[in-house]
């Protein structure tokens, strides 16, 4: 007892000292949190599984029993025997006919559509069945598709067992341009579904899509084809697998090396810095580590490669790290820190520029957990190329083609079979993960600390400025020069607020509709948000209580113009007030004034709608709260009278990485609209304080 | 002594077999074009309702029908997915009224006698209950946790066809639709639909079935099942469908009999058969189930195979099945009879001699196979061209099926705009030659949805041929929606379809036969607190499945069935084929349902499996946060309240003062102060949590007996 009452005493005397020195533990605190950044990849954790039901490695691959590899081998080298180059339909054709004896009655459906140019949406869509015949043919019975249209085909394997209430998905990229690839992806595919429909362990009802990446993206193709699956048109005509749960995009393609060594990739995000379940990544990853010969799985943390500064930078820092002056880690370590930083980095900054990094992220957008599975085979190069010296040894090429199509097969054939497994969708990982490499992550509550710092730096900053403008302004302690101050300051932030949220709704309604003419619902609404926005900037500008007056046709004009000072204020409030009252004695005694109920219900109107757009996207403004409520602080700062310079100028050092996050936001607000309404004041308040300051 | 007492037992047994006729065996098979083989085994037996001797009625089940006064009832257990491919292929044959797919897990129709809606609820209660107990399944669960509604019309078939049932609210039919959306449950005279999704079917559960049975699995047909085979079908139900027959006219009673038939239908799966094919020695029964055929139950009346005849004889693989019979050595034994959909062959397997008289007949696998291959429809279940609306080349199969019937083709599709609202699509796929051309068909579409999905009744569109049919469009003959917070809806149509389907010029000729109706309704996701989320609740809402039941005008007849339904009335009269064979099983329910079907179907959509929809993801470990987030900040409001009201300043400067309120007032005057504060509190509380309102009303209900019942359970009628 007497040791807690010390503590507490000391706890008590160390609250004035850190109230003494505000800006000192600001300073700290932002020191400490671009250290947090600096030192993310030491917090990271290797990825494991976190849903036991997965099975991973629970069941062996069975490809080669049943016989799908041997067909899947005599397809590819029966396509590549009869080397006329195919399109995009005929090459999946010939390929379920060469195997037709292993993959029973297969009939594929045919969905054509058109995408405009750099576009993800498709535009326009039909569909036109190729029915399947007996015997595992295919046959095109559609009408002839206009040149440059884009082709998806696709078949739903039934499970015998299953109910049909949930699927999963395959999508197998074919670019006909690069013939070898496409024919071993056809011929795997094929092979596949025929091993699907003998595997009695099928609970759920499995879709081989095969995309045609020729005239348009996987990506278009994969929207295009979610799109016709969700519709609710030709319900007969298009094969379906209800709620599609999980989805893996293979792709087949060359190997990069110039030995011809095979490589995988995994990418994970999706539009809009969507990630699928953490536990999707790591089940492929650990699938093919467990059960093919192929290197370790590397990750495509961004599209494009890190700056050469930024790999410049951080060769030095490797090379600080571990040079005699300072020592901190070994040569390797440092060199791997240094990696998983620039790794999380380009990570990070592919989630906040919202960018996908391949075709799952369509089936993202769906709440269908995705990823993209990359495989490079020497076998898949073209003969003039790579392949050259593959084609020259028969051999060789052999054990080229058994390779690819044993890797691609297993990894198809158990990742798929995970998928069986699940009877819900992925829940006990996370979708909130930052990878720093392919075997290692951070979690959300690791990357939380920067900004938990930042955050905690901006609000002691604000008690500090405000100390500092009431010590520098003895004026302030007046309460009507506060109020005039506070009600100047409301008056501001609403502003930006009501233009930034019209910016936005202008924004999203033309990214959504993409220039198409609006609907009718569409065009009210829009209407209607922009006449909110409208009425919020009133009140901004001349006071909500002369706005209210306003609305009083005998007394609209009077209060307008005498908001610069509290006494204005209160003056109109008070004629406001007084004519509202002269006005219902006008109306007569017992009458309710007409006007007054106007007011009072126009109000609400505008009270309501704020409130349901501010709830519609309210976790989107929690979480965006934690990066700009520093601005906030900070920003009563501005309104100090002459003299306050000093806290200010800490204020704007202050601003510069916050600002930064602010472009970050910025830049992903250009692929996501609803963003600009919640960054677009606050830029915009910066930038009239610091104006204001010079 | 002992040898006297044997031949006593036995004379009682053939006596009793002899004169309970009720009681039936029946097997029907059918090899489909992949392989797989249906079986559908049904056991019928009747007992007089004021009977003092139940004879071969399960006495437990005949007490809980009599105590709650059911008055019909369907129970049906089912695993797996019987393909609606596979469906047509049946159709085509003569045992085409055999058994229909049933949708997966539990489901359970039961009409009562009393028509009140509480009587109804807890009448349904305490049947659930019995029937648990009974089945060893879960079904004392479907109160709580089953999709549960009373429709109106539409999924009894027999013995009231829906069409009589329905035409008559037809008749007022548009102005009754419920534009609101709020319509009670009246008028549903006691009946209770119920669709439990995650009771699978067991092998405890079948022995709990089999345990019904006069012999259970020691002899008769029920000897064939083993729950090893059965587990590894790709689809098997068992089934329990009972009801009470009127009483002749100048009895007594007003009720005559009950009848019970216990149904089991099983698709084997390819591999078994194959396996045993190889073995041409091997009896039927033996290669299908493993066991050679059983032993004779002297309780049934009769015990019978049903095997799809060829026509007429005249063939040359008709003349093949000939010789084979011939050959294997049991003339007599198959009797050839004339359905309306062909010939059938019906195989007494237990004849009346004693067992040890002579050898049980065999039946050789060889009839089943040359039978199936002329009986076959020829449309193999990956060959998707009856599909509706595809607009693709129809095969010549389909040309030589349109003179058989087609089964409808249902559909459900959910099309979500988001994690919180959606569409519910239901096609309905109706071929338009099974039905004259004298009058429309009736076609009867259902959907229940879930509690969790708030349904928007104005959004109901019905869609025929792509066209909308209007409130008073004369193919609409009655609408209605009863879409209550936390109950089930119902949508519920009635369409008379056009006898002549219009063929679109662009589309093929050949697909103009297909009439598609396509209902489609807006849902919203209810809030779903955190205890009435299912353990699994990462997996969404099951979606039930849509029910259609089509009734062409040959069915008005009341004696008529409905196949899909697999349940049929026993009063219709049988019919000799016209070769003159004898018959020897005119009193067999299933042999009456092949000779009278009128051609009606009632059919579940994607061929009896739901739809999942999902809903937004609750995270579970969230709960812990809030409870602390939300009792931090009571905490600190109520200390706050409490502190501004205890401990005023003015209250403490009157502590200090000499001449204020003894301790005991002043601590009563806090207390004072204090308890509006918890009262507002706790109604608050007991206004938020609806599982309190329950605690709360059930307590009162305990102290006021006359109370007016408290809040009900998500999901009651």
């Amino acid at each position: 007892m007497i040791r807690w009452l010390a503590l507490r005493s000391r706890i008590k005397g160390l609250i004035p000292a850190i109230v003494r020195n505000l800006q000192v533990c600001v300073w700290a605190l932002l020191v400490v949190a671009v250290a947090a950044i600096l030192l993310l990849p030491l917090s990271a954790n290797k990825c494991y599984l976190d849903e036991k039901a997965l099975l991973v490695g629970g069941a062996q691959p069975s490809v080669s029993q049943t016989g799908c590899l041997e067909v899947c081998l005599t397809v590819h080298r029966q396509l590549l025997a009869a080397g006329t180059p195919r399109d995009f339909v005929s090459l999946v054709q010939d390929a379920a006919h060469a195997a037709a004896p292993f993959t029973a009655e297969l009939g594929f459906h045919q969905h054509a559509f058109s995408a405009s140019l750099g576009s993800p949406l498709a535009r326009s869509s039909s569909s036109s069945r190729s029915g399947g015949s007996s015997g595992g043919n295919s046959s095109s019975s559609g009408d002839p598709l206009a040149a440059g249209a884009c082709r998806t085909l696709h078949t739903v394997v039934r499970s015998r067992r299953g109910e049909g209430s949930e699927g999963y998905l395959l999508l197998i990229p074919l670019n006909s341009s690069a013939p070898a690839a496409a024919t071993l992806a056809a011929a795997a595919g094929v092979a596949l579904a025929g091993h699907l429909q003998r595997s009695s362990w099928l609970a759920k009802d499995a879709v081989l899509l095969f995309a045609d990446t020729a005239s348009c993206t996987a990506e278009e193709s994969a929207e295009a084809w979610m799109l016709a699956y969700s519709s609710p048109h030709n319900l007969f005509g298009f094969p379906r697998a209800g709620l599609l749960q999980q989805a893996l995009v293979l792709e087949v393609a060359a190997a990069a090396a110039a030995d011809g060594a095979s490589s995988a990739e995994l990418s994970v995000h999706g539009r809009g810095g969507v990630l699928p379940n953490l536990d999707l990544y790591f089940l492929v990853k650990r699938t093919l580590e467990l059960h093919t010969s192929l290197p370790p799985v590397s990750l495509r943390a961004a599209t494009a490669p890190p700056p050469r500064a930024a790999r410049l930078a951080a060769a030095a820092l490797a090379s600080l790290t571990s040079s005699p002056p300072l020592r901190l880690a070994p040569a390797a370590a440092a060199q791997r820190y240094v990696s998983e930083l620039l790794t999380a980095a380009a990570f990070a900054g592919q989630l906040a520029a919202g960018e996908a990094t391949g075709a799952h992220a369509a089936f993202l957008s769906r709440q269908v957990d995705a990823a993209t599975l990359v495989l490079r085979f020497a076998a898949a190069a073209e003969p003039g190329g790579g392949g050259r010296q593959a084609a020259s040894s028969s051999v060789k090429a052999k054990q080229r083609a058994q390779l690819a199509a044993s890797s691609t097969l297993t990894a198809a054939e158990l990742v798929l079979r995970t998928f069986n497994n699940l009877q819900e969708r992925l829940h006990h990982s996370t979708s909130l993960y930052v990878l720093v490499s392919p075997a290692r992550f951070v979690g959300v509550a690791a990357y939380l600390a920067p900004p938990a710092c930042l955050l905690l730096a901006g609000v002691l900053q604000l008690i500090e400025a405000r100390r500092a403008t009431h010590a520098a302004a003895p004026g302030m302690a007046d309460p009507s020069l506060r109020a005039a101050v506070w009600k100047a300051a409301w008056r501001r932030v609403a502003a930006a607020h009501a233009l930034a949220s019209a910016a936005g709704t202008v924004m999203q309604w033309a990214g959504v509709s993409g220039g198409a003419r609006l609907g009718g619902a569409a065009a009210a609404l829009l209407l209607q948000q922009l006449l909110w926005s409208a009425a919020a900037g009133v009140a901004a500008a001349v006071g909500l209580p002369a706005a209210m007056a306003a609305l009083q046709p005998d007394s609209g004009g009077d209060s307008g113009g005498n908001e610069q000072s509290s006494e204005g204020a209160r003056s109109s409030s008070t004629s406001s007030s007084k004519g509202s009252s002269k006005g219902s004695r006008q109306d007569g005694t017992g009458a309710i004034p007409v006007q007054r109920c106007t007011r009072v219900f126009g109000l609400a109107v505008l009270l309501l709608q704020g409130t349901r757009l501010l709830l519609n996207q309210w976790a989107r403004c929690l979480a965006l709260l934690l990066w700009v409520l520093p601005l906030y602080a900070l920003w009563p700062a501005g309104t100090c009278p002459a003299g306050t310079r000093g806290p200010r100028l800490r204020s704007g050092l202050l601003l510069l990485p916050l600002l930064a996050a602010g472009a970050l936001l910025w830049r992903v607000g250009g692929t996501a609209p609803w963003l600009v309404p919640l960054i677009l004041p606050h830029l915009l308040l910066f930038g009239a304080t610091l104006l204001s300051r010079a | 002594m002992q040898h006297c007492f044997c031949w006593l037992v036995l004379a009682a047994l053939l006596s009793s077999r002899t004169s309970s006729a009720a009681y039936t065996e029946e097997l029907a098979l059918h090899a489909l074009s992949d392989g797989s083989v249906l079986a559908h085994f049904e056991f019928s037996t009747a007992v007089p309702w004021q009977a003092a001797h139940m004879g071969t009625f399960p006495a437990v089940l005949l007490d809980v029908v009599r105590r709650h006064r059911v008055q019909q009832l369907e129970l049906s257990l089912t695993q797996g997915r019987w393909v609606w491919e596979q469906q047509r292929e049946v159709a085509a044959g003569p045992l085409h009224a055999a058994a229909g797919p049933q949708p997966p897990g539990l489901q359970l129709k039961v009409s009562f006698e009393d028509g009140a809606a509480q009587a109804t609820q807890a009448a349904h209660g305490a049947l659930t209950q019995a029937l648990g107990g009974l089945l060893c399944a879960d079904v004392a669960t479907v109160p709580r946790l089953a999709v549960m509604a009373a429709p109106t019309v539409g999924w009894f078939a027999q013995p009231q066809p829906v069409a009589t049932a329905a035409a008559q609210p037809a008749a007022g039919a548009a102005s009754h639709s419920d534009d609101s959306g709020s319509s009670s449950s009246s008028g549903t005279g006691g009946q209770v639909y119920a669709w439990l999704a995650q009771e699978s079917l067991c092998t405890e559960n079948v022995a709990a079935w089999r345990r019904l049975l006069p012999c259970r699995h020691h002899a008769g047909l029920a000897a064939l099942l083993h729950p090893v085979q059965l587990a590894a079908a790709p689809y098997h139900s068992l089934g329990l469908h009972l009801w009470v027959t009127p009483a002749a006219f100048g009895t007594s009673s007003s009720k005559g009999s009950v009848e019970l038939r216990q149904v089991l239908t099983v698709v084997l799966p390819r591999p078994a058969l194959q396996q045993q094919v190889e073995g041409q020695e091997a009896g039927l029964l033996a290669s299908l189930f493993g066991s050679g055929p059983p032993g004779t139950c002297l309780a049934a009346g009769s015990t019978t195979v049903y095997l799809a005849g060829t026509e007429g004889g005249s063939t040359a693989q008709s003349a093949e099945a000939n010789r084979t019979r011939s050959q294997a050595g049991i003339p007599g034994a198959c009797k050839r009879l004339a359905v309306p959909a062909g010939t059938l062959l019906a195989c007494d397997v237990a004849p009346l001699a004693p067992p040890s008289s002579k050898p049980r007949p065999q039946l050789p696998l060889s009839l089943l196979l040359l039978n199936s291959s002329g009986s076959g429809s020829g449309c193999s279940s990956g060959n998707n061209s009856c599909s509706c609306g595809a607009g693709s080349s129809v095969s010549e199969s389909l040309a030589r099926q349109r003179a058989v019937p087609v089964p409808p083709r249902v559909v459900q599709h959910v099309v979500q705009g988001g994690s919180t609202w959606g569409t519910l699509v239901v096609g309905t796929c109706v071929w338009a030659g099974a039905a004259p051309a004298a009058a429309p068909s009736l076609l009867h579409l259902m959907q229940l949805v879930p509690w969790q999905l708030l349904v928007d009744s104005s959004s109901v569109q019905l869609r025929l041929n792509g066209e909308v049919l209007q409130q008073h469009s004369p193919e609409l003959a009655w609408q209605r929606v009863d879409a209550r917070p936390d109950r089930t809806a119902v949508v519920e149509a009635l369409l008379r379809l056009p006898t002549a389907a219009p063929a679109p010029a662009a589309a093929d000729p050949d697909a103009g036969g297909w009439l598609e109706v396509q209902l489609a309704v807006s849902y919203r996701t209810a809030f779903v607190p955190v205890s009435d989320h299912a353990p699994d609740a990462s997996r969404g809402v099951e979606l039930p499945p849509a029910i259609a039941t089509l009734l062409p005008p040959a069915c008005a007849n009341p004696s008529s069935t409905t196949r899909g339904s697999g349940n049929s009335s026993s009063r219709g009269s049988g019919r000799n084929d016209g070769s003159g064979a004898e018959c020897t099983a005119l009193a067999a329910p299933l042999l009456l349902r092949l000779q009278s079907s009128c051609g009606a179907w009632q059919q579940y959509s994607s061929s009896g499996g739901g739809t999942l929809v999902l809903l937004p993801l609750p995270d579970f470990s969230m709960t812990f946060n809030v409870v602390c987030f939300t009792s931090a900040l009571l905490a600190v409001l109520l200390g706050g309240v409490a502190n501004l009201l205890l401990r005023s300043p003015e209250e403490f400067a009157d502590t200090h003062s000499t001449g204020g309120l003894s301790f005991w007032q002043k601590k009563k005057k806090r207390l004072l102060l204090f308890l509006p504060v918890l009262l507002v509190t706790l109604g608050l509380i007991v206004y938020l949590d609806k599982d309190m309102q329950r605690w709360v009303f059930s307590m009162l209900h305990v102290v006021l007996p006359h109370l007016r019942q408290g809040p009900e359970q998500h999901g009651e009628l």
